[in-house]
């Protein structure tokens, strides 16, 4: 009998080291992402995870790749459904529907102090819910003022001078829509601006409110659309397209059409115009020859006045390896992984100390893009319902520019509108 | 030796247990039985299910919490006018696009059921729009509408029609005929072909014998053709009514919508009430509510054109 006990004892021991032995392997964590569904962004994220897997044998990612129009339902579903990955990546108006799910753990405690203090405030505060940081950014994009060089000189323009001011860029908008109409017989416009279709128009519209001094929330934090500032926007987008001076019922990527063939002399977009120009184009870097690039210039508030949007990274609320998941992260937001991330794709870092770094400063490009990081005011997402609320105001936008409707009207209805969708 | 258990059927044998009709059912139900399964996992849970979600409180963001709200979600329908006004635009491009697709399709039918030259070809060329996926034609039909590089404006401003480039697509008066017009093209070659194979199959011996009577050919075509085809049209009308009242790609590709809410079908309100407003609950109820009225149509839609094919008997 006693024999049969030792057997036994003898036994549950070595399921019992063998079992520890196994919890001593590598841990298994998910990131959720699009990028690897992306030929673009594929091979650079996987070079990344193959970097940390390489410097943390302990840790295995297993990455979950998603396309960018289901990513935020499908993170939704694996959340309510208890499978949410432990990292999540986002953008800003993605972030505030996962915050809205309580799908997000608070950062402080889990990122380090110094990584958290070393992201620019503007961004930070976006990523910021209730007091407590439950995304940081990753890579952000704010969006500046690109011109069209040969289009200055032919409206007798000094291309080496972009306007530093809202008032020099109506004039010199003026003077280009002047010129009438190209070789080809096509209309020239002096701006374009995205005012239709999708919510990213109305999204990136805040940039133009906060130039003219306005705002979406007020200082509580409560829609407040209908104010002064926003109605000077409407009015000068109205006033544009009224004039001939811009084009109507156009979204970014009719922008970057007009951009790119030469139709149009300035335009907003991002830190990616670049590539998206050289290709659309089909004049690759000669376009560069062409394009001018300067911070928005300084509006109502006597500031440069932008929004950005941004990539963000999370840990999720149900994740059983947070402190792996964590380590994912701060190599993500790492010098060595944002230096790689930046000579493949060209993105900026949301880090102080890592947007100062000459290899993220290559070129007067990127300068101008770190410059406009630096005064780029988040998007104010704090909301899930934001996006759909960004969807009014594209909505509000095309009921002024193309419905010729009163802006006070239109935006008096707005705001009631997007306060029912905020349960305000 | 080993014994082997032989169970043997004699079909012709009187023996049978319960009955040769029992048997005869049993083999017909273990033959549809696969099929019906299949429509019942497929077809008719997910439709049980989409109708218990509309009487709950249903959010995208929290689904844990899942409520009976006392219909809610339909008294949050029946007090937003605009789901009113989805509807009538919904029913407006329904009745616009089957009336095109049909006199079109019908048309280019009679042609293409005549002896002319190349009649084979013009058959596979007329047909080439409708193998084309829906996304694919959206995309095509959204460059050709595109107001600069646009070829429908480069061709109407070359034939001096208008003078400026217009936006077909981002004017709230010209959005939902452009998107028309995209739908037709996509849809007319199915309609054209329906109808061309209903036309092969009326018989010659009736139309020689209303040629003996003395009756022109309209008379012919009234009273011959259509009676012999209506079985076919009413199909085909049906299925182009339910499948316009479903489109959802043109609409969410060419104008998502807009401008303003000038292209805000059906389908697209209740996209952006389970997906945008992340309130699926809301989603299911306007689902539910097309259903109904879905179904009381195609039933008084049959209703009314068998009598007509009575009459016809």
């Amino acid at each position: 009998m006693k024999k049969v006990l030792l057997l036994v004892l003898v036994f549950s021991l070595g399921i019992g080291l063998f079992n520890i032995s196994y919890a001593s392997g590598p841990v298994s964590i998910r990131m959720s992402n699009w990028l690897e569904m992306e030929a673009a962004t594929q091979n650079i994220f996987k070079q990344m995870i193959a970097e940390f897997e390489k410097q943390n044998p302990k840790i295995k990612v297993e990455t979950v790749g998603i396309p960018f129009n289901q990513y935020k339902d499908q993170v939704l579903i694996m959340n309510s459904s208890g499978d949410a990955p432990d990292v999540i990546m986002g953008n800003s108006q993605m972030m505030v529907a996962f915050n809205g799910a309580k799908a997000l753990a608070p950062l402080k405690g889990l990122l380090s102090s110094t990584t958290i203090a070393d992201i620019f405030p503007n961004n930070l505060q976006g990523t910021t819910f209730n007091g407590e940081v439950k995304a940081i950014s990753w890579a952000p994009h704010p969006i500046a003022l690109f011109y069209n060089k040969e289009l200055f000189k032919q409206a007798g323009l000094d291309p080496e001078k972009p306007p530093a001011t809202w008032e020099q860029m109506i004039d010199y908008a003026k003077k280009i829509a002047a010129l009438g109409k190209d070789r080809g017989g096509n209309k020239i416009y002096g701006l374009a601006i995205a005012s239709a279709k999708v919510a990213h128009a109305g999204t990136v519209f805040n940039g133009i409110i906060y130039s003219y001094g306005g705002y979406f929330l007020d200082k509580k934090g409560k829609v407040a659309l209908n104010n002064s500032g926003t109605k000077e926007a409407f009015t000068f987008i109205k006033l544009m397209i009224d004039q001939g001076i811009a084009p109507a019922g156009i979204e970014q990527k009719d922008v970057r059409g007009l951009f790119a063939g030469g139709q149009v002399g300035m335009v907003f977009d991002g830190d990616m115009g670049r590539g998206a120009f050289r290709t659309i184009s089909g004049k690759g870097t000669d376009f560069d020859q062409i394009m001018g690039v300067t911070i928005v210039p300084i509006g109502k508030t006597g500031a440069s006045e932008t929004v950005f949007t941004e990539h963000e990274l999370a840990i999720t609320q149900s994740s059983k390896h947070q402190k792996e998941a964590a380590a994912l992260v701060e190599f993500l937001l790492s010098k060595k992984a944002m230096v790689m991330y930046h000579q493949d794709q060209a993105v900026l870092s949301a880090r102080k100390s890592i947007a100062a770094l000459p290899e993220m400063n290559e070129d007067d490009y990127m300068k101008v893009f770190n410059k406009q990081s630096e005064t780029a005011r988040p998007l104010p997402a704090t909301n899930p319902m934001f996006d759909n609320a960004m969807l009014e105001m594209t909505k509000a936008l095309e009921r002024v520019t193309v419905g010729k409707e009163d802006v006070g009207k239109v935006l008096a209805e707005t705001e009631a509108k997007i306060k029912a969708l905020y349960q305000e | 030796m080993k014994s082997k258990l032989v169970i043997k059927f004699d079909l012709n044998s009187n023996k049978y247990f319960f009955g040769k009709l029992f048997y005869d059912k049993l083999f017909a139900i273990g033959l549809i039985l696969p099929a019906a399964l299949m429509l019942c996992l497929t077809i008719v849970l997910p439709l049980l299910e989409v109708i218990r979600m509309s009487f709950h409180n249903y959010s995208l963001l929290n689904m844990n919490q899942i409520k009976w709200n006392n219909f809610a979600n339909y008294q949050l329908l029946f007090t937003d006018p605009e789901l009113l006004f989805a509807f009538l635009r919904t029913f407006y491009y329904v009745v616009v696009t089957v009336s095109l697709n049909l006199v079109i399709g019908f048309t280019i039918a009679l042609l293409l059921n005549r002896e002319i030259k190349s009649r084979n070809f013009l058959r596979g060329l007329f047909f080439l729009p409708w193998t084309f996926p829906t996304l694919v034609a959206a995309v095509v039909w959204l460059w050709i509408y595109q107001p600069q590089y646009g070829i429908f404006n480069y061709l109407l401003q070359t034939c001096d029609l208008i003078s400026r480039h217009v936006n077909w697509l981002g004017e709230l008066n010209t959005a939902m005929p452009a998107v028309i017009v995209a739908s037709v093209w996509k849809q007319t070659p199915l309609m054209m072909v329906m109808i061309l194979a209903a036309l092969q199959t009326v018989p010659r011996d009736l139309e020689e014998a209303a040629v003996i009577d003395g009756a022109s050919s309209s008379q012919r075509f009234f009273n011959v053709t259509i009676p012999c085809i209506m079985g076919v049209l009413k199909t085909v009308i049906l299925s182009s009514i339910i499948t316009n009242f479903q489109m959802f790609a043109l609409f969410f590709v060419m104008t998502g919508g807009g401008p303003v809410r000038a292209t805000t079908t059906l389908a697209i309100y209740t996209y952006e009430a389970a997906f945008m407003q992340f309130n699926l609950g809301k989603g299911a109820a306007v689902g539910v509510l097309w259903l109904v009225f879905l179904v009381v149509f195609t039933v008084t839609y049959n209703r009314i054109l068998s009598k007509k094919e009575a009459f016809q008997d």
